[in-house]
């Protein structure tokens, strides 16, 4: 399938999400609604996100990039937060607005195994995000940023109010005992609607999960 | 695969989503009567939320509503005395033993629970050091639900036993000086 190899990559660097949004974005500036409209069908069944967020920029309701303010909110009082799966849309300004809040703050991160990526590259452009930078984090090693002052991070690629779209790592580190050692379970809804494609790469979890659902839409939108 | 079809948004706001199938019924089980519990002892909102999931949303349901019933009864105690945190000594979250070291000191003050343990009602039971370490450990020992529940009902006690046992150490002075 032309193309998938590309977005696979970008998308294991980047995030689902940001990867999407880039491609929607180039396609739209090369061919507007008729390339967005080849893009959506030449990958939107292999890759469910690029799917949604091309059908919201062909029905002119485009993805934007979220709002960090409900989730800084969020993340009040914390000084660890721990992203599982990247999304650099969400991470880098949330480290960032973090560092200026609690310098002292740590992030990190735990890529998706599931996409391909290079390591060394993701490393180098987190560290340079902030002061502290951003840390890649293995999974093994997650309750490193466990206590009463952490939070785990997740973004959700879409919930109908039960069941949630999300990183297959989450599924991973989720567990009872998890649960009582980070303070938040924060999912980020950066999509809101259900996807329509079968959601391959991701796994879906219970949206009861989390401590706090979060809208990335906008800040009017806030909280669900 | 097809994509799933997406579910209709239940409308009744009892609706228990994705709810776990319990041995018994925890639908008595009051989060906000317990915030309110805690409340004197951990001021800080997120906190509060923190332990009371902790006490009612975790673990087997017989322990999340026992701790519930308990709590909340041991909150009717009177209250004779304010907490103290000076008083107090921090409750490990028994973290995994090679991440500790990983941490450094920095982060000891994290891998606590956000309340702390009153320790000088132990007085009350022994005089020896040694024992009152070995309580202290009983009652911190286990996972997050028994702890916890066993820190915030030691506090409730502490916060409703303390004139009792001045009264009660009066009651012996007094009885000593009537002593022929």
């Amino acid at each position: 399938m032309p193309g998938a190899d590309a977005f696979a990559l970008v998308a294991g660097e980047l995030g689902m999400l940001s990867a999407a949004r880039l491609f929607v974005n180039e396609a739209e500036a090369a061919g507007g609604h008729g390339a967005i409209g080849d893009l959506k069908a030449a990958l939107g069944s292999a890759f469910p996100v690029l799917d949604a967020v091309a059908g919201r920029a062909l029905a002119d309701d485009p993805v934007r990039a979220p709002s960090i303010t409900p989730v800084v909110e969020a993340l009040a009082g914390c000084t660890r937060v721990l992203f599982v799966g990247l999304e650099v849309d969400c991470v880098e300004p949330v480290a960032r607005a973090l560092a200026a809040q609690v310098p002292s703050a740590t992030v990190g991160v735990i890529l998706d195994m599931n996409l391909p990526h290079d390591e060394a590259r993701v490393r180098a452009n987190l560290e340079a995000v902030g002061e502290r930078g951003v840390s890649l984090v293995p999974l093994t090693s997650f309750q490193r940023f466990s206590g009463h002052k952490s939070a785990l991070v997740t973004a959700i690629y879409g919930t109908d109010g039960f069941r949630a779209a999300v990183c297959s790592s989450w599924v991973r580190i989720f567990g009872p005992d998890a649960r009582t050692q980070f303070r938040s379970l924060l999912g980020w809804n950066l999509l809101g609607a259900p996807l329509n494609e079968y959601p391959r790469w991701l796994s879906e979890t219970s949206a009861s999960d989390f401590t706090e659902l979060i809208s990335g839409r906008s800040n009017a939108e806030a909280r669900v | 695969m097809p994509p799933h079809p997406p579910h209709k948004a239940h409308k009744d706001p009892k609706h228990k989503k994705h709810r776990r199938h319990d041995e018994v019924s925890t639908d008595f089980v009051d989060p906000r009567a317990l915030e309110e519990v805690v409340a004197p002892f951990v001021p800080a909102r997120a906190d509060r939320a923190f332990l009371v999931r902790c006490l009612v949303d975790e673990g087997p349901a017989h322990h999340r509503g026992a701790n519930d019933v308990l709590l909340r009864l041991l909150a009717r105690l009177p209250r004779r005395r304010e907490p103290d945190p000076s008083a107090c000594e921090a409750v490990p979250m028994r973290l995994p033993p090679h991440l500790q070291d990983e941490r450094g000191d920095r982060d000891d003050d994290d891998a606590t629970y956000p309340i702390g343990l009153p320790v000088r009602l132990l007085a009350l039971l022994s005089d020896d050091d040694e024992e009152r370490r070995a309580m202290a450990a009983c009652l911190t020992h286990g996972p997050p639900q028994h702890v916890l529940a066993n820190v915030v009902m030691l506090s409730l006690i502490d916060r409703a036993i303390a004139e009792g046992a001045e009264d009660a150490e009066d009651a012996e002075d007094v009885a000593k000086a009537q002593q022929p």
